[in-house]
């Protein structure tokens, strides 16, 4: 009998810790996580989050008291009754009516409260549902369309004064602290899902319908976001990040993504091109000032200038970007972008221009 | 044509699925529109042999590609090899259907040369076997990769416009896979351009399953559904069987015999 | 008015009362002429029913049986079978996860395996086990003889069969559906699912929607129409009421998915353009439709779980759950709520956010319901002297994760937490806690608590310990985490993850727990098969437990009683004493029943079941001629229907009473029912 109840509480204090670890610092760091919030949206999800999570706490903590207490409790009961009548197994079909009513208040009682407590809960997820979808300054026009693609993020600035300036970018988002930033959402094949974390909980894009969504980021950094609708195989490489940088950094980096691609400098980049012209690439890819026009693949442009290649899944190094652009298939079973055999010089030639361009 | 030895010795690595049959080109011998069969009773009968030869050769791949238990019971099986008899009972149902190649071993292979140079008289040329035909996942890629890279801007949705149409029965220049694949990476006269080196291999022979599928050369079952758009016409798991007609371009391109 | 008078009044009410009552109640009446067991030949009826009921030995008898105990084994014994199996699908994709950028499965495979885990566990293990232990357990709870259609039943068994066949062999063809459980489009439309994988789901939807429906459809009337006399609706045990209230929303819930899955299956077969936006259909459509279904589901599933708690709470806390009529009520009330919030699992969708709000509400409200529950199981714990056996340690279990399950469920509600949590592992922990906790605990405990009145032998009490244990504790090593790793941004489906994510300790202790987890159900497939061979011989009660199932012999005999029981409370054993009386007068040549009326279960009828038949197997074989082939050929469902045609023909031909039994056909055929009311308590005069 001992070695039976004995169990329970160690399971207790395990699950306690358990949960005591959820709210422990370290949980909190992350540049893809919920609980480090960068923007008012985040911060305002995060609050809530907290107010849900210390009284689900308490509730949890008190249901698992009463039920140990009742267990300890009829237990008890069971070895006195068993001394004293030695007719334990008898069922009580007419329980103590006074234990009864006490029974009837305490279920009615919690009852009610839980009752309250869902309603506190039911307000507040009021309040900060409102909020996040209500900008506080509607005065910046800037506006991103983003369209979600298998398995990338096309990424177009739109500028509705002067069509000029709109340009097709893939995978990295810039935007200006402090500013909140309108994103049009689409995706031309299936269900994506966008979602930065650190910033403001998802938005699904569904093929034939468009989506808003606005974003703000209070202190710059580099937040991860990642597809979070299952879309199919390489679903799990489908990242992007969006870098908070403050205005002036951002306007700079804005005008230098409106230029067309520099013209390659030195030998060895300029013969890349060749390659790159001659080669699949200019099937699916685009760069602006060249010939290489299509729209299948991301714009590379600058693809010099960003962080990481196929939507975030490889540092944008040189090695990796060779082994992308050889045998991508290795790298991301089933992407789009299909194996190239070129020979070694053409492959570095290729790789001089590609990371030329700045 | 596989025999049990072949799918033993393959379980042991079981994803080092050898491309064998990577449909090479019959190199060196005419396929311009040469002309099919002596008569047309022929034409029929080789037709149906073709079917036939063509559903022994599915039945007979299906042995082959990974299917998932296999590949997981090969994965975590100290003796793989001993359940092969086993599982090649329950794999006769055919899933090549279902193979998924992503780094097929032919695609990067250096790109097919022809020449319609042949010493002595041209042999007759078995059809080719086009692998991408077999799986249904190639042959939706060979449906996007039409629509995006543009196939559609001359050929309409196969319906013809600027180019000659791919649904109906008629083949220019041949309806063999291998003759699309020259098709394709070659160009010919009149304003089909050349795609040599342009579009990688695989991806070339995924445009060719598509291709001939526009026209129910390919079973219903591998053959693409439709897609969200909208449908100009029955998707290609619907389309009749038309033809093929190796019409040839006209009576002056055709080849001396 | 003086209190005089009041007294007097209530006096009067209470007189009148009771006459209505002995009027009403049948089993009152009967229990003024007493029927004397004594002087009923009980050792030769019981041969009689032997012979009359016996299912036969052999390959044909086993094709044919329509007793509802053997068909429910199957069921049981069939989707245990696809548990195991599903988890081990579960097994390697932990394994996959162990490390970041792990390579024991590439995204091809893994994503199968992760729709063929989803599958399996909701389609063809949970509710078919559910509906299993209910066609099992209710004719035997509620004192009947067997199921209302047993034809039907075994017809439903052979469908589900077939469907789980047709999907495990696609699987191991390398066939197997790999668009998620769910099967969103248009991911799942002919556009980006090529191949027959997607099909092959959506066909196997069918199957076990067949098998659900039908088995949904015999446990309402079974309940509604064949319950001992006495057994009124307001003394139907928590078990029956869970397996009722789960059956009706069955039967509003499954034609949604059957609607959804064949959209899906006429979109990717036939060019339909029900969810292709450039054709005005609508791919968000499909999520309505599945969700209307798949929320229901949980409950589905979940709710015959609470009636196990609920007859395991009652037994080992030696005393009646408190509050019947509020947990009633609240399954009710779950039932109807759980059609009212499928839109949460949509929340991230472009929805107007009012209507998001409506759903927030419903969602939360639902926690009501629930709460109830567990607080009045936790009140009949405090008021009763437990007995700590292995049952009640999984009702335990149950209690400690379900509410922790249900609490982040109604997290799950509020609109801007599920916005970031959605599709992360903060839901795949989530609904673990709530259907592991909610359901499968339940169910192990009930296999403790059942197995010795379905094998009529004891399980291994120090085993089941240790199974208990080490499924606790490593479903929690599994699962907690991973409502850590879903703050953390890790999103659901995805095949690997990269080392900078900082996921992969997490990760790998929910690997390391899986192990845990797996150790308890090994330990349990042990202690079954040793208990089956060697186990301590249960007897009729092992328990001393209140249901009616326990009257009559472990293993129960064919015909579960050789008098049906009558009723006189809701603990039907507890609250009978020795000479309660008992039906007699039904006859022992045929395979009859008792029918009763719905509300106060008064005797209605005599009714004959028919017996052993052949033809649901060949109807199921005619349905599975319609929907297997039917993924590559619309033509299919013709030769189905035709088929299937054929043989509902034999069906409907075949003479059900004469059991198309060899040998029977020479005896001359039983008179026919009285289908007129019998005298109210005829059946219970004989004795007298």
């Amino acid at each position: 009998m001992r070695r039976a109840r004995a169990p329970l509480c160690p399971t207790l204090a395990r699950l306690g810790a358990a949960l005591a670890c959820v709210s422990a610092a370290a949980c909190r760091r992350g540049m893809q996580s919920a609980l480090d919030p960068a923007g008012p949206q985040a911060r305002r999800i995060e609050n809530l989050w907290w107010l849900f999570f210390y009284v689900c706490a308490a509730v949890f903590v008190l249901v698992m008291v009463w039920t140990l207490a009742a267990v300890y409790r009829a237990r008890v009961r069971r070895r006195e009754t068993a001394t004293a009548l030695d007719v334990t197994d008898e069922p009580e079909l007419a329980p103590a009516p006074q234990t009864e009513r006490a029974l009837r208040n305490v279920v009615v009682g919690a009852t009610a409260l839980t009752v309250v407590i869902l309603f506190v809960f039911l307000v507040a997820s009021f309040v900060t549902g409102r909020a996040l979808w209500e900008p506080a300054d509607r005065t910046n026009q800037l506006t991103v369309e983003v369209t979600g693609q298998q398995w990338w993020w096309k990424v177009r600035y739109l500028d509705a004064a002067n069509a000029q300036n709109v340009f097709t970018t893939a995978n990295e988002i810039h935007i200006p602290t402090n500013t909140p930033v309108t994103f049009k959402l689409q995706a031309p094949d299936v269900i994506h899902s966008f979602w930065v974390p650190n910033l403001m909980g998802k938005k699904d894009l569904i093929p034939g319908q468009i989506a808003y969504l606005w974003l703000q980021a209070d202190r710059p950094g580099t937040y991860r976001g990642q597809c979070a609708e299952y879309c199919g195989m390489q679903h799990a490489h489908m990242a992007f990040y969006v870098v908070a940088e403050p205005p002036e950094q951002f306007a700079a980096w804005l005008t230098r993504q409106r230029m067309a691609a520099a013209q390659p400098a030195s030998a060895s980049a300029q013969r890349g091109q060749q390659v790159f012209m001659n080669a699949p690439c200019v099937m699916c890819h685009t760069i602006r000032g060249t010939q290489a026009g299509s729209g299948i693949g991301p714009d590379l442009t600058h693809v010099g200038s960003r962080t990481t290649i196929a939507a975030g899944t490889l540092p944008n190094e040189r090695g990796h970007l060779a082994n992308w652009v050889a045998d991508a298939q290795s790298v991301k079973p089933g992407s789009r972008m299909p194996p190239n055999s070129l020979s070694p010089e053409d492959l570095q030639a290729l790789l001089d221009y590609l990371q030329s361009l700045q | 044509m596989r025999d049990e030895k072949a799918v033993g010795s393959r379980s042991q690595e079981p994803e080092a699925r050898s491309q064998n049959e990577t449909p090479a080109l019959p190199t060196g011998r005419p396929v311009i529109g040469r002309p099919v069969g002596e008569a047309g009773v022929s034409a029929a009968a080789s037709s149906t042999v073709r079917r036939l030869a063509s559903g022994f050769r599915r039945l007979a791949s299906s042995f082959c590609p990974l299917p998932s238990a296999y590949c997981l019971l090969a994965r975590f099986s100290p003796r793989p090899s001993a359940l092969s008899p086993l599982l090649l009972l329950l794999l006769l149902g055919g899933c090549a259907r279902e193979r998924r190649e992503f780094r097929p071993q032919g695609a990067q292979g250096p790109p097919v040369a022809q020449s319609e140079l042949t010493p002595g008289a041209p042999a007759p040329t078995p059809p080719t076997r086009n692998q991408a035909e077999e799986s249904a996942y190639d042959l939706n890629e060979g449906k996007r990769l039409f629509q995006q890279y543009n196939c559609s801007g001359c050929h309409a949705q196969g319906g013809g416009g600027m180019g000659p149409p791919l649904m109906d029965d008629k083949w220019l220049y041949g309806s063999d896979p291998a003759n699309v694949f020259q098709t394709v990476v070659e160009g010919r006269p009149n304003g089909m351009p050349s795609f040599r080196q342009k579009i990688p291999n695989g991806q070339v022979w995924q445009l060719v399953g598509y291709v001939r599928s526009l026209s129910g050369q390919l079973p219903k079952d591998v053959s693409p559904t439709r897609d969200d758009h909208m449908s100009a016409h029955p998707s290609e798991q619907r389309s009749q069987q038309r033809g093929p007609v190796n019409s040839g371009p006209s009576k002056s391109e055709e080849m001396p015999r | 008015m003086s209190a005089a008078e009041t007294e007097e009044a209530a006096r009067a009410a209470e007189a009148r009362r009771a006459e209505t009552e002995l009027a009403r109640n049948p089993d009152l009446a009967a229990r003024k002429v007493r029927a004397d067991r004594r002087e009923l030949d009980e050792a030769a009826d019981r041969r009689a029913l032997e012979r009359t009921w016996a299912s036969g030995r052999g390959l044909w008898a086993w094709l044919t049986t329509t007793n509802h105990k053997d068909i429910s084994a199957r069921y049981i014994i069939t989707a245990f079978v696809f548990f195991l199996l599903g988890g081990v699908e579960a097994a390697v994709m932990r394994l996959q996860l162990a490390r970041p950028e792990n390579g024991v499965l590439g995204p091809d495979l893994y994503n199968q395996v992760f729709t063929m885990h989803g599958t399996t566990m909701m389609f063809l293990f949970a509710v078919p086990i559910m509906e299993g232990i209910g066609l099992y357990l209710v004719p035997l709870m509620i004192g009947t003889r067997n199921v209302a259609f047993p034809r039907m039943n075994a017809y439903g068994y052979f469908a589900y069969l077939f469907g789980g066949l047709f999907l495990y062999v696609s699987f191991f063809l390398h066939t197997g559906p790999d668009a998620g459980w769910f099967a969103y489009v248009p991911l799942s439309g002919p556009g980006y699912s090529p191949g027959k994988r997607v099909d092959v789901w959506a066909q196997m939807i069918t199957f076990t929607e067949i098998a659900a429906l039908v088995g949904a459809i015999e446990i309402v009337v079974t309940v509604f129409k064949q319950r001992a006399p006495g057994m009124t609706l307001n003394r139907v045990p928590l078990f029956v009421w869970t397996q009722v209230i789960s059956s009706f929303m069955i039967i509003f819930g499954m034609p949604a998915v059957m609607l959804a899955s064949s959209f899906l299956a006429s979109d990717r077969l036939i060019d339909t353009h029900f969810f292709n936006p450039a054709e005005g259909g609508d791919a968000l459509l499909y999520q309505h439709v599945f969700w209307f279904f798949g929320h229901p589901e949980v409950y589905i599933i979940f709710l015959p779980a609470l009636g196990f708690v609920s007859a395991i709470v009652a037994a080992f806390a030696r005393r009646k759950v408190f509050g019947y009529t509020a947990m009633v009520l609240s399954l009710i009330a779950t039932a109807f709520l759980g059609f009212g919030l499928w839109v949460h699992h949509m929340f991230a969708t472009p929805l107007p956010q009012l209507g998001q709000s409506f759903f927030t509400g419903a969602s939360m409200m639902i926690a009501i319901p629930s709460g109830v529950q567990i607080f009045c199981w936790l009140a009949t714990l405090w008021g009763g002297k437990l007995r700590l056996k292995t049952p009640l340690l999984f009702v335990l279990g149950f209690v400690a994760i379900f509410t922790l399950g249900g609490l982040t469920g109604v997290m799950l509600a509020a609109v801007p937490l599920d916005l970031q949590v959605h599709d992360t592992y903060f839901v795949v922990a989530h609904f673990h806690y709530v259907l592991i906790g909610g359901a499968v605990f339940p169910l192990f405990g009930a296999f403790y608590y059942w197995a010795p009145k379905f094998m009529g032998r004891m399980l291994s009490e120090r085993a089941g310990r240790w199974n208990f244990w080490l499924m606790f504790v490593g479903f929690n090593l599994v699962f907690f985490p991973m409502h850590q790793l879903g703050l953390k941004g890790m999103p659901r489906r995805v095949y690997t993850y990269l080392p900078e994510t900082g996921w992969g300790d997490l990760n790998l202790l929910a690997s390391l727990g899986a192990l845990l987890l797996t150790a308890g159900v090994a330990v349990f497939l042990g202690n079954y098969l040793w208990a089956r061979r060697a186990g301590e011989v249960a007897g009729d009660n092992p328990w001393h437990a209140p249901g009616l199932e326990w009257a009559t012999a472990s293993p129960p005999p064919a015909y579960n009683f050789v008098y049906l029981p009558t009723v006189q409370g809701r603990y039907a054993v507890w609250e009978s004493d020795a000479d309660a009386p008992v039906v007699v007068g039904l006859k022992t040549d045929c395979r009859e029943v008792l029918v009763t009326h719905v509300l106060d279960a008064a005797p209605g009828h005599r009714y004959q079941l028919p017996g052993p038949s052949i033809w649901p197997l060949l109807v199921a074989l005619a349905t599975a001629a319609a929907f297997a082939p039917g993924i590559f050929t619309p033509w299919a469902f013709a030769v189905g229907a035709v088929l299937a045609f054929l043989a509902l023909f034999g069906w409907f031909w075949s003479d059900p009473k004469s059991g198309n039994e060899p040998g029977r056909a020479a005896q001359p055929a039983p008179p026919a029912p009285q289908l007129e009311p019998t005298p109210r308590a005829r059946p219970l005069e004989e004795g007298a």
